[in-house]
């Protein structure tokens, strides 16, 4: 299936960027992983797929089909970055846009993580009442630029 | 839909008891893994000991547990590095992890109560 046709291209009535509905987020800790899915189901309103690990990101992320994907930074085997390489190599994913989320937020640090090709970097600890606004944002934002 | 603000709240203050349910747990886990560490020189039980104190760091901060955060934060970077050196920590080394790991246990036993959940 062409990679385009995945996008959900439901428009709004005020704007031409395509319909964010599908996220697959991937956080090793359980308990943080409990409030991502709460706030992204809850207040976001999205339909999600948690992974607890990269490994398991590979396996179900292609049949889960996302338009973004939220990605840990640090996790125990393989990390967010090599997660990340992993999944472009998935014709599924490979152009799926990612937001990275991470504790490590020097200047240098978010460069890095943009270098690798994510469309945002999400300080954490993140404010779940605030986690989905900055998402959408991220996500409109690739759509103006 | 706008999601219903009450329910909203009641989901996370529940998940807020049941963080506060396993903070000990946590926090023994590490233990477990320092001790695993420094007994057996096991650099794999230091790969979980650095997962563990970075988790803390996080989800102590998400749940509104700073001190928690603060001080998994401050054992974070001493492990970080002992691993960089990657040899065994030294005394002063290990008695700061040592101290670091009581408070915690001692803060988790008597956290400060997040003023709103998450």
């Amino acid at each position: 299936m062409p990679q385009t046709a995945r996008i959900n291209h439901a428009q709004s009535s005020t704007s031409t960027t395509p319909t964010l509905q599908r996220l697959l987020y991937i956080e090793d800790e359980p308990s943080i992983q409990a409030i991502i899915k709460l706030t992204l189901e809850e207040i976001g309103q999205f339909t999600v797929h948690g992974c607890i690990s990269g490994s398991e990101a590979i396996a179900s992320g292609p049949d889960f089909m996302p338009d973004l994907i939220l990605l840990d930074v640090m996790m125990p085997g393989m990390d967010g970055p090599t997660t990340l390489k992993a999944l472009r190599q998935l014709p599924e994913l490979a152009s799926v846009p990612v937001i990275f989320m991470t504790a490590k937020t020097t200047s240098t640090e978010i460069a890095e993580l943009k270098a690798l090709g994510a469309i945002a970097v999400i300080a954490k600890p993140f404010d779940p009442m605030t986690l989905c606004d900055e998402i959408k944002n991220a996500w409109h934002l690739q759509f103006t630029k | 839909m706008k999601p219903e603000t009450g329910k909203l709240q009641q989901r996370l203050q529940a998940l807020q008891h049941q963080y506060r349910e396993e903070l000990a747990g946590k926090i023994s886990q590490l233990e477990k893994n320092w001790r695993q560490f420094i007994g057996q020189k096991d650099r794999q039980a230091l790969d979980s000991l650095l997962h563990d104190a970075h988790n803390l760091t996080g989800s102590g901060a998400l749940y509104g547990y700073h001190q928690i955060s603060t001080i998994a934060r401050e054992l974070e970077q001493l492990l970080t590095d002992i691993q960089k050196s990657r040899k065994q920590p030294g005394s002063n080394k290990r008695q700061s992890i040592e101290r670091c790991i009581r408070t915690l246990h001692l803060t988790a036993q008597n956290p400060v109560q997040p003023a709103t959940p998450p």
